[in-house]
């Protein structure tokens, strides 16, 4: 037998049995795959007789073959870098930006509520508006959305232009009845920002914009209710890292190195006005308040007993585990309030209050004799 | 167990590569018999039970009508027993919904539909087997002397699944007589990573394209022509190159072992007649079809008319064997027709003008693929009503991974359209002599790099499937 062939054999045979003592001896840990993976499902009640046995093995081997997580990622890059191709689940691409993928494809109309339902939910918000008091106001926070942001860059199949919408009903029956909108859709549509209001790889608002957002929100309690609450200014061309939240799509995307966004800049919240007094809130919001509950914005701005219900169902205080959203403890709480702050983003609003608004009318209610 | 699967990369061939090795000559049959019942056990087990069962059937009948008065009696009985057994298992439940349909208006009065799994490979097994029984009767061929001989012919793992299928004299002597080389060893696992290359890139890009296309329309039943059309052209490149990797792979690893199984493909799509494509697709089923169906039916002895009669059989046969459904009947049937045509005229034709019958004979195959595509009789329906009401350019499939697709696409076509030139061909088998070639290291060197990207690509979980092996 030739040298070269019995050689090139080895080599091959040593190359084919790599993954296996590879899979047996993992000598490095890998960093695990971002986002979430539906569980693998075992079979219960395995056997040979029903291949269970089998399938569990393949499923078992599947998941826990070495290197899974860098052999993704390879692949995540190398389809992206020459096609640019996405292969985590509900993440969209157009031009470079990212986007969730119902938020492009979300159809404005389609799921408009009408305008019966958004007029009962202001009688509702009206209701509770009146039994908590004016002096705990309740404010209407729409946060912007992504696909109104670049909606220059957005196929047309996209965009819509109809009146019918949740967003533009909802803030014409609140305007009428008087309620306190903060309209953030059109107000970062209205103004230039240095910063960007979205990261290309961005799934929420930008901190950045959460900050400005924020403030601009104690900015409108400060007037309304005549108070002195803390505000902040955003420093540019501090030293402040890059906060993973203004990527996170990109991060979910899995890839060995997400996409630049040079726009994105390092920048310094400091407090513009320290007078201790930081607004005690009850925030009831989707996930784009996680750009100010996980970051030091909450602290800066909102006092420590201020509590973020996230969709009425988890309350995050500080940045403790969530525990089950308690409406009793809310009530009971409710006087200590300084104010109440709905926080939506355009796709959640068919949902709008995620159920909490009857909830807390009703614990709320003055107690009968 | 699939080629492509995790279990089989990283475990199964390691062991196979390396025992071909190390096992002694003489114990070669009996390791390669062993990982064939551990591949085939893989599945339930009741199934490898079934397997072992009616192939000592086999092999007993076989011997006893070698040694018999009167042979056609019992390949009579071995016929019907293996042909009972596939259409127990594949079309029982077929007959009982087409006899409730046809007798039965109200659904409370139907027969019950059996609880039945198909047992994996069971056509490509019954066919086998066949072709055994009725060459020992021909006398092509003596029958195996031994029970394991005829067990690895069986079972051989390669080929058990989804063919080739194999004649018992095309491999007869290589189960007792075969030689061993490093230089098979490297040409075979070339040819695997060529399968398991093609598989990866192209037929489960397309897969996985074809679905994403039903969810851009939203799933919905009526969908734009240009989608409509993506589809028919995605799913004729992926089951060309789902099929042909699925073969390369089962050569490569025969190879392996010593075994030269047959070729299956010859660039079918460059075809210029139907009857052509049958030449170059699925040969080997191509010619089990000729030779122990029409032949014997009478072929092209008992006149025109009754030729014809007999295509048409026989391709409605294969296209009933593909499937228990309506849909691979009239696919068969369309073969067949145009068969008919080539005799009639067609044939004649092509040779004038090559180059618009090999457009036109794809463009029947696509719409043949749109036949053999939907099971749904309605939605077949639809497709093609789809495919032919133009519905403008607005609208058509224009996802974020649209480019991957259409790239992955064109590279199909590329290869499909390379086969014309045949000096490519050697792309296809390498051979490793005594001398040092840098050009045939080079190809094993970038089709082994293609075959770790290959792999990182299973590893991460794309999608998988193997069309054939349903059949």
């Amino acid at each position: 037998m030739q040298k070269h062939l019995r050689y090139s054999v080895l080599f091959l045979t040593l190359a084919l049995w790599t993954p296996l003592l590879l899979t047996w001896l993992k000598p490095i840990e890998f960093i695990p795959l971002n986002g979430a993976f539906p569980p693998v499902s075992y079979e219960k009640h395995p056997n040979l007789w029903n291949a269970g046995y089998q399938k569990n093995i393949d499923k078992y081997l599947e998941e826990n073959v070495y290197g899974k997580s860098v052999l993704t990622k390879l692949r995540n890059q190398i389809q992206f870098k020459l096609f640019g191709k996405i292969n985590a689940k509900d993440i969209y691409a157009f031009d470079g930006i990212f986007y969730r993928f119902y938020s492009p494809v979300f159809n404005e109309e389609g799921n408009f509520i009408g305008k019966q339902k958004v007029d009962l939910i202001a009688d509702s918000l009206a209701q509770l508006q009146q039994q908590i008091g004016a002096n705990i106001p309740i404010l209407h926070v729409f946060g912007p959305e992504k696909s109104h942001y670049f909606t220059k860059e957005l196929p047309s199949r996209f965009k819509t232009k109809s009146d019918s919408t949740n967003l533009k009903q909802f803030k014409k029956v609140f305007q009428q009845k008087g309620f306190h909108v903060l309209d953030f859709d059109a107000y970062f549509r209205s103004k230039k920002f240095d910063y960007p209001i979205f990261g290309k790889a961005g799934i929420h608002w930008t901190n950045y914009a959460s900050a400005h957002a924020f403030d601009s929100i104690i900015a409108y309690l400060n007037q309304l209710k005549q108070t002195s609450f803390d505000r902040i200014e955003i420093e540019k061309g501090a030293s402040t890292p890059l906060d993973p939240l203004d990527q996170d799509l990109g991060y979910l995307c899995n890839f060995i190195q997400i996409p630049s966004d040079p726009a994105l800049f390092a920048y310094r919240l400091k407090p513009k006005r320290n007078t201790g007094k930081k607004v005690k809130a009850l925030i009831i919001a989707d996930s784009y308040f996680h750009t100010c509950a996980w970051t030091p914005l909450k602290p800066m701005l909102f006092d420590e007993k201020s509590n973020f219900e996230y969709y009425f169902n988890t309350r995050y205080s500080g940045v403790n585990q969530g525990v089950k959203t308690d409406v009793h403890k809310i009530a009971q709480e409710m006087p200590d309030y300084d104010c109440i702050i709905y926080l939506h983003g355009v796709i959640n609003l068919e949902n709008y209050g995620f159920r909490s608004i009857s909830k807390l009318i009703k614990a709320t209610a003055p107690v009968k004799n | 167990m699939l080629f492509t699967s995790v279990i089989f990369l990283v475990i199964f061939l390691p062991i196979y590569f390396l025992g071909i090795q190390i096992t002694p000559k003489n114990k070669q049959n009996a390791f390669l018999l062993a990982m064939s019942l551990l591949f085939y056990a893989w599945g339930p087990l009741q199934f490898l039970l079934l397997l072992l069962g009616v192939s000592l059937l086999n092999y007993y009948l076989v011997q006893r009508m070698d040694q018999s008065q009167q042979p056609k009696k019992i390949l009579r009985i071995f016929i019907a027993v293996n042909l009972a057994i596939l259409l127990y298992f594949k079309y029982t439940n077929f007959f009982i919904d087409n006899f409730n349909a046809a007798l039965f208006s109200d659904p409370a009065d139907y027969l019950p539909a059996l609880d039945l799994i198909l047992p994996l490979g069971i056509s490509f097994f019954t066919f086998q087997s066949i072709t055994y029984g009725v060459d020992v009767y021909r006398k092509v061929n003596a029958p195996a002397n031994q029970f394991n001989h005829y067990l690895l012919y069986i079972l051989f793992f390669p080929q058990l699944i989804a063919g080739p299928i194999v004649q018992y004299h095309q491999i007869s002597h290589q189960i007792t007589q075969r030689g061993y080389s490093s230089g098979q060893l490297l040409e075979g696992f070339y040819r695997f990573a060529l399968g398991v290359i093609k598989k990866v890139f192209i037929a489960n890009v397309m897969a996985e394209w074809i679905v994403e296309i039903e969810i851009w329309e939203g799933n919905q039943f009526s969908i734009h022509s240009i989608n409509a059309w993506l589809i028919a052209l995605a799913y004729t490149v992926e089951i060309y190159f789902d099929f042909s990797a699925y073969s390369d792979m089962a050569i490569g690893l025969g190879k392996m072992a010593g075994f030269d199984i047959p070729e299956n493909f010859d660039r079918p799509y460059l075809s210029k007649t139907i009857t052509e494509f049958w030449r170059r697709w699925h040969m080997t089923l191509g010619d089990f079809m000729k030779n122990y169906l029409y032949i014997p039916l009478g072929g092209n002895r008992k006149g025109k008319v009754k030729m014809y009669l007999f295509l048409m059989l026989v391709f409605l046969l294969s296209g009933f064997w593909h499937g228990a459904s309506w849909n691979f009947v009239l696919w068969g049937v369309l073969h067949g027709v145009f068969l008919i045509l080539d005799r009639l005229f067609l044939m004649k034709w092509s040779l004038k003008v090559p180059l618009l019958f090999q457009l036109l004979t794809f463009f029947i195959v696509v719409n043949g693929w749109v036949l053999f595509q939907n099971e749904d009789m309605t939605l077949m329906t639809q497709r093609f009503q789809d495919m032919y009401h133009w519905d403008g350019w607005e609208g058509f499939f224009q996802h974020q991974n649209a480019t991957y697709y259409f790239a992955m696409f064109g590279l199909g076509l590329i290869w499909i359209f390379l086969g014309r030139f045949e000096g490519l061909k050697s792309w296809y088998s390498l051979q490793f002599d005594s001398t040092f070639r840098f050009a045939t290291y080079g190809k094993l060197l970038v089709i082994g790099s293609c075959f770790i990207v290959a792999f990182s690509y299973l590893v991460a979980g794309d999608v998988n499937p193997f069309i054939y092996f349903n059949f």
